[in-house]
């Protein structure tokens, strides 16, 4: 299967999962990656850095509006909502919190869902809420691939719990197979 | 998550149009079926069948799903480096040759922005020497800046700022606290001058020396966004400075040549001269 769009969903414990998977994520991947951590809201340096140093694929923390080009990593940034507005551009929102969270995850992966479909690759990792379970509903109803990182293999496993139970995931894969999956890309 | 797609949302826009006069056609559309979904949801409006209906036929329901789609206002002092950059920056340089410096603050929505710049102008002293206008779209929307509650989730985000951008300090002061909801103490705008106007039109008896329009930009769209921005810079003087969004961003909207940067991390711009 070859996927348009990559999209990725941690809060707690996802760290550590996010760098082992930067640093074998392809360099010449020929799709966008889309990345929705949350982060503290009030710093707004260091975090885009770290991982920008790790990735292979060029990093950025975008503007609302900016374009959407493969083989670029898109960092949601720190108190805004990112959303796919379309195959072309990204936007940015200040609504309020969604589970208490700036950026959602929900927000961010049904957006990206509902432009990419069948073409979208979904990856949800280790949280301390229940961010990310609608998004990944709405990821498996528009036809997109799931996968969500073992529950038992997870720092904080609320959020692929709560992911679990509402939705039947494609694969549910531990810190090694997640690696592994998107090393192949 | 969503309860209307790409198309009945441009029908939605188009019943509002027809049977309201308002146009809706300049709003980023991702955003605003994000904002028509939540407002279905709070308001029990399941399906979009539902919505169109009630849009038709209830009497008054416009006037809360216009204000639930309405762009969301950003939190009080938020970016808290951009109002230290302010207060130390910015305002004792556009004060250095104007005896009544004004700032304008276009479509404000619920008043965080302008009760920070108030608050601002005050701890600095400043509140006789500037004077502070703000635009808004209608009444509903000028009676939420003066007398709106901030939610109690809201008021930490503005605690939170506030606290980085005057340190050991409280907002407290500024607030009543009443029934679970923060109200702001209306001492402060009285000062401001709060006008209703449709969008920022030309011939506003405004000479600003500071535009104040941050997080606008991101719930139009980008052809809006440049009409509404180029209107602004025609009506604006030489060395205004203007200032958007953090994450919003200038190239499209056509300005290049007609700015100097003051800060490029902080979205702070002037008009050529």
């Amino acid at each position: 299967m070859k996927y348009e769009a990559l999209v990725i969903g941690g809060s707690a414990g996802s760290f550590r999962v996010i760098i082992q998977m930067l640093e074998v994520l392809p360099g010449d991947i020929s799709m966008p990656v889309f990345l929705c951590l949350h982060r503290l809201k009030q710093v707004r340096r260091g975090f885009e850095e770290t991982l920008a140093k790790i990735s292979r694929l060029p990093l950025t923390e975008p503007s609302d509006k900016e374009y959407i080009r493969d083989g670029r990593l898109y960092l949601a940034p720190a108190n805004y909502h990112m959303l796919i507005e379309n195959k072309k551009i990204l936007a940015l929102s200040i609504d309020d919190p969604i589970q208490y969270s700036r950026p959602s995850i929900d927000i961010c992966f049904a957006t990206a869902a509902e432009v990419y479909k069948k073409g979208l690759l979904a990856i949800l990792l280790s949280g301390a809420n229940q961010d990310g379970t609608e998004g990944m509903a709405e990821v498996k109803r528009q036809g997109g691939y799931t996968i969500v990182q073992d529950p038992a293999d997870c720092e904080i496993a609320t959020m692929c719990e709560s992911a679990i139970k509402l939705t039947i995931p494609d694969q549910i894969l531990t810190i090694q197979g997640i690696v592994e999956f998107v090393s192949l890309l | 998550m969503f309860t209307v797609t790409n198309d009945e949302t441009k029908n939605i826009i188009l019943l509002i149009s027809q049977n309201f006069g308002i146009d809706l056609s300049g709003l980023a559309m991702a955003s605003l079926r994000l904002k028509i979904s939540r407002f279905c949801k709070d308001h029990k409006t399941f399906t979009y069948e539902n919505l169109i209906t009630r849009l038709s036929d209830e009497p008054g329901f416009i006037e809360p799903f216009m204000q639930g789609i309405s762009a969301s206002s950003p939190d009080m002092f938020r970016d808290p480096e951009l109002w230290i950059f302010l207060r130390e920056q910015i305002l004792p340089g556009i004060l250095v040759d104007s005896k009544t410096t004004r700032i304008l603050l276009p479509d404000a929505v619920s008043g965080e922005e302008v009760y920070s710049m108030a608050i601002l102008l005050k701890e600095s002293g400043l509140d006789q020497q500037i004077k502070l206008f703000a635009t808004c779209l209608n009444n509903s929307i000028k009676k939420q800046i003066k007398n709106g509650p901030l939610s109690k989730g809201r008021y930490k985000n503005c605690q939170d700022n506030y606290v980085v951008f005057n340190p050991g300090s409280n907002l407290d002061k500024y607030f009543l606290h009443q029934n679970g909801h923060y109200y702001r103490k209306s001492g402060l705008l009285k000062p401001v001058d709060i006008m209703v106007q449709q969008e920022y039109q030309a011939g506003m008896p405004i000479h600003a020396k500071l535009i104040l329009f941050r997080n606008r930009l991101i719930y139009l769209n980008q052809e809006t966004g440049r009409r509404m921005i180029g209107r602004m810079f025609d009506q604006a003087a030489e060395g205004c400075i203007f200032i958007i969004g953090i994450k919003e961003s200038i190239h499209y909207l056509g300005l290049k040549d007609r700015v100097s940067t003051i800060s490029s991390d902080l979205n702070i711009y002037m008009k050529a001269k």
